[in-house]
């Protein structure tokens, strides 16, 4: 059976019915559909055990703790880290890479550098422009090849004494490339440079083992990998971990606390102040566990055939051009492209009106859409749901749109 | 690109790469805008243009439409 066989069934959102025609859900990269399971396991907390965590010394309180640090213990498992303090729960990946990049900021001195790259989402560009316009310091980027892959030998001489952090995508939410992590991290690591990834778009698609990939930091959101909004996890390396200084401050990330001054809690609650999103916790352990249970071997091999399926039906209408990467094994689960004489929108506008979901503009990828010489695309991108069939549909579609131009 | 004569605007002409709302309502706004003076040009408002357009516009899509109206606004911020 095909994996879409094994698990339409299992998200209640695909029966609906969209300008009359099934929904086809083509842009899980924005926000993937939730199992059955995750929302189930989210009103029986919240029907069953809701309490806040930590410190109440009640039955619920207690329940409700040991769910909020399964989840912990759930990621750990997921990615492959070390140690259960290297995961701190944030509020998604754009919380993560300001939490990162705040904590960074407090460290770096005038005349430093951060390397980023020409296709990262906004979400990794601005927060280092911020910590550089905070310390002096400079973002530089690393720029990508025409085929859409990072330029690796313009990286090497970006790389210098001054680079403090290089942060980059693992998987891009545009081209789809999947770009060589563990060989940028060694390359930083050499230049003693800090290296934060992406992750949002590589952890709803492939393996993940923190070890092998070599960074410090690694970032991503509970909504993109089936679970819910509003949680997120970063990973940190312990030692470089255990070096950053929190920027935010409250209850919980500390042990002792004077009017003056204050003693932090351990890692990971360090990074974790106030009340946390415990149902989505618990949602985001539920998605995990569905995404065990499929296999995440599996989930990659899918997302591999719809999209290189999708990218020879789209290539083979007249007038439409897609991007990136031409090798599926080199892309993750998108695919970005541009009808000629239509803008995005509208391709997005017509889709929608046959019941088909497809994310269209700039992608909060301003300056990769100045590389690309365009304003914007329209993006298709997979979840484990999709099937072959979804993808035909699409392609017809839009060999429509292209033949009444 | 606003020509004005007399204090009124003689021609109104635009250039741009956007959506099929924003081109449509560039074109309205155009339309609308020749013959008047800069304050009744300013006094142009997004109920008039969809009166025009008489499409069924979704929240997401209004920014196409008051796209053309901001950029009516600031070319004649300029001229005042």
């Amino acid at each position: 059976m095909r994996l879409d066989e094994i698990t339409r069934p299992d998200f209640p959102i695909l029966e609906r019915i969209v300008n009359d025609r099934p929904l086809v859900y083509l842009d899980s990269a924005a926000s993937s559909q939730k199992p059955r399971t995750v929302l189930e396991a989210m009103t029986r907390y919240y029907e069953r055990s809701h309490a806040n965590v930590h410190r109440s010394i009640h039955t619920l309180g207690e329940e409700a703790t040991e769910l909020y640090e399964t989840a912990r213990d759930r990621v750990q498992r997921f990615i492959g880290a070390g140690a259960r303090e290297e995961v701190v729960l944030t509020r998604g990946t754009t919380d993560g890479l300001n939490l990162v990049a705040d904590a960074i900021a407090h460290t770096l001195r005038r005349g430093d550098e951060i390397l980023i790259t020409e296709m990262e989402h906004h979400s990794n560009v601005i927060p280092w422009q911020m910590a550089a316009r905070l310390a002096g310091a400079t973002v530089r980027a690393i720029p990508i090849t025409a085929d859409g892959l990072l330029d690796l030998t313009a990286f090497q001489p970006l790389l210098g004494q001054r680079t403090r952090v290089v942060a980059f995508t693992h998987v891009s939410n545009v081209l789809g490339t999947i770009t060589p992590v563990a060989e940028i991290c060694r390359l930083a690591r050499a230049a003693g440079a800090v290296t934060v990834v992406d992750g949002a778009q590589a952890a709803p698609h492939m393996p993940l083992d923190m070890p092998s990939l070599g960074c410090d930091f690694y970032v991503f959101s509970s909504h993109k990998i089936l679970g819910p909004t509003g949680i997120g996890v970063l990973w940190g390396r312990r030692e470089v971990l255990e070096r950053l200084e929190p920027t935010r401050g409250g209850g919980e990330m500390i042990k002792e606390v004077w009017i003056d001054r204050a003693q932090w809690n351990d890692l990971p609650w360090r990074f974790e102040p106030g009340t946390p999103p415990i149902a989505e916790a618990v949602g985001l352990t539920a998605a995990i566990e569905y995404l065990e249970k499929v296999g995440m071997e599996r989930i990659q091999e899918h997302g591999r055939e719809l999209t290189a399926r999708c990218m020879a039906a789209l290539a083979a209408v007249p007038g439409v051009t897609v991007y990136g990467p031409r090798r599926p094994e080199q892309r993750g689960a998108v695919v970005a492209f541009s009808v000629a004489g239509l803008h995005p929108h509208d391709v997005a506008a017509l889709l929608d009106a046959e019941g088909i979901a497809v994310r269209a503009g700039h992608h909060c990828a301003q300056p990769l859409m100045r590389c690309l010489g365009v304003v914007g695309t329209s993006r298709v991108s997979f979840s484990v749901f999709n099937s072959p069939e979804e993808v035909d549909r699409l392609a017809t579609a839009v060999a429509g749109l292209s033949s009444a131009l | 690109m606003l020509h004005v004569g007399d204090g009124r605007i003689t021609a109104a002409r635009f250039l741009g790469d956007s959506c099929a709302i924003c081109t449509a309502s560039a074109d309205v706004v155009a339309e609308l805008v020749e013959g008047r003076r800069g304050a009744e040009a300013t006094a142009l408002g997004v109920a008039e243009v969809l009166d025009v357009l008489q499409a069924d516009i979704r929240p997401t899509r209004m920014r196409c439409v008051t796209l053309p109206l901001t950029v009516l606004g600031a070319a004649l911020g300029v001229k005042s």
